[in-house]
């Protein structure tokens, strides 16, 4: 029994610290973005961008400092929005995923101590290699007022 | 998190062979409820909150559905150690008069799980107490489908917490063979641990808007305050924990490797 006693603790430890480099490992990697739509539910407006690049998401084995580099042809709408990338687009931007299950990726830049510009996406496995990507946005009453949907594919 | 529970289980295996004892392996489904008087708190505030919107009030976790498995040394004829692994998943929801809707999902997990099963005939007494960890995913789904776990609402997002757990089980074993039991029984638990915390890093240190780390109990005052620009006055023991307790009822097979 002394050997269960010892193991306890341990599985304790490792059961509470894993889940995060798990969530980054499964999502790291090279996406081509096949496609961005852009829609605007109150004037029932759809602009769908095609073959926007790739979007390279490197793990750097860091808690949420992991790099993004990408050949995107048109500047999200949704990072400029937030100002992720600043204003400029020469930003630094980082990603990380939840630590849960995975139904988030953030994507920010850090352009001073303590703040974050940052976007959330929803995510959704479709199967395979392919997800997407979804980020809305509200008005006060809390009516959706845009809804950015990326379709990637993993390389 | 599996490959652990599996060398874990194996360590019992060699270990219980090593001293001439028997290993049962059992697993099964569980189906019950579970309370959280801190969420239910919160549930109360944010219909209040809400009031004027809610075509439907955000109901209690529902029934929860799940799992478990593991294994048990039988130490004595009637004595044994056992560790397992359980789950369970419930949800909550709540309907907006736009046709949007708002969602809780809470996943409970017991990564150390241990018990020490006492046999009396048909009839097994487990105390059981451990470690848990639990998950409170939130998201709106807005009246054409899309669903969303970003910052554009509050509350959205994935929260997690930790707890230690206590509590009993009692079953009725049945046999099916020579080494093949299917145990039919009942269990309370009880759990207390700290605050569901969004992990959301960028979220976390953002300050303008503040969107909540926690889930507050009184999620009106909150809301006032926040406004106010004065968190600071906000009962900092007023969050959302894994307090309170769970029951389930439970069938196992139980396979006698002797």
């Amino acid at each position: 029994m002394r050997s269960l006693a010892l193991l306890l603790p341990l599985v304790l430890l490792l059961a509470s610290c894993n889940k995060e480099d798990e969530m980054r490992r499964t999502y790291s990697g090279l996406y081509k973005v096949a496609s961005q739509e852009r829609h605007w539910p109150q004037s029932d407006s759809t602009v769908t961008i095609s073959d926007l690049g790739t979007l390279g998401l490197y793990d750097n084995a860091s808690s949420i400092y992991n790099n993004v580099v990408f050949t995107l042809v048109d500047w999200p709408l949704s990072w400029g929005n937030n100002r992720v990338g600043g204003d400029q687009h020469d930003q630094l931007i980082g990603w990380y995923s939840d630590d849960v299950d995975g139904s988030t990726i953030t994507f920010f830049s850090n352009p001073e101590p303590a703040f974050f510009d940052y976007v959330i996406y929803t995510v959704k496995h479709e199967g395979g290699k392919d997800y997407t990507w979804t980020y809305v946005e509200i008005d006060a009453e809390g009516a959706m007022t845009y809804r950015e949907v990326w379709k990637v594919s993993r390389e | 998190m599996r490959p652990l529970l599996f060398l874990l289980l194996l360590t019992v295996c060699v270990h219980g062979h090593a001293q001439d004892r028997y290993l049962a392996l059992w697993g099964g489904g569980v189906i019950g409820g579970i309370n959280l008087p801190t969420f239910d708190a919160f549930r109360g505030s944010y219909d209040t909150e809400n009031a004027g919107q809610l075509s439907s009030g955000l109901s209690g976790f529902g029934t929860t559905l799940g799992w478990q498995a593991g294994a048990t040394v039988m130490i004595s004829p009637h004595v044994g150690v056992s560790l397992g692994y359980m789950e369970n998943t419930a949800t909550a929801s709540a309907t907006l008069t736009d046709g949007s809707s708002r969602h809780f999902r809470h996943k409970l997990y017991t990564p150390v799980n241990g018990g020490f099963p006492i046999l009396a005939g048909p009839l097994e007494i487990q105390p059981r107490l451990g470690f848990c960890q639990a998950d409170m995913s939130s998201w709106t789904e807005y009246p054409d489908g899309t669903v969303s776990y970003g910052n554009e609402r509050l509350l959205n997002g994935q929260y997690r917490t930790y707890g230690l757990f206590a509590g009993l089980d009692l079953a009725a074993r049945i046999k099916l063979g020579e080494k093949l039991h299917l145990a039919v029984g009942a269990s309370w638990c009880g759990v207390s641990g700290s605050e569901y915390s969004e992990h959301n890093t960028a979220r976390g240190v953002d300050t303008e808007p503040f969107y909540p780390y926690y889930i507050p109990t009184d999620y009106v005052l909150w809301l006032d305050l926040n406004d106010a620009n004065d968190l600071t006055s906000y009962d900092t023991d007023a969050y959302v924990k894994l307090k309170g307790s769970w029951y389930q009822a439970f069938v196992n097979l139980i396979i006698d490797l002797k």
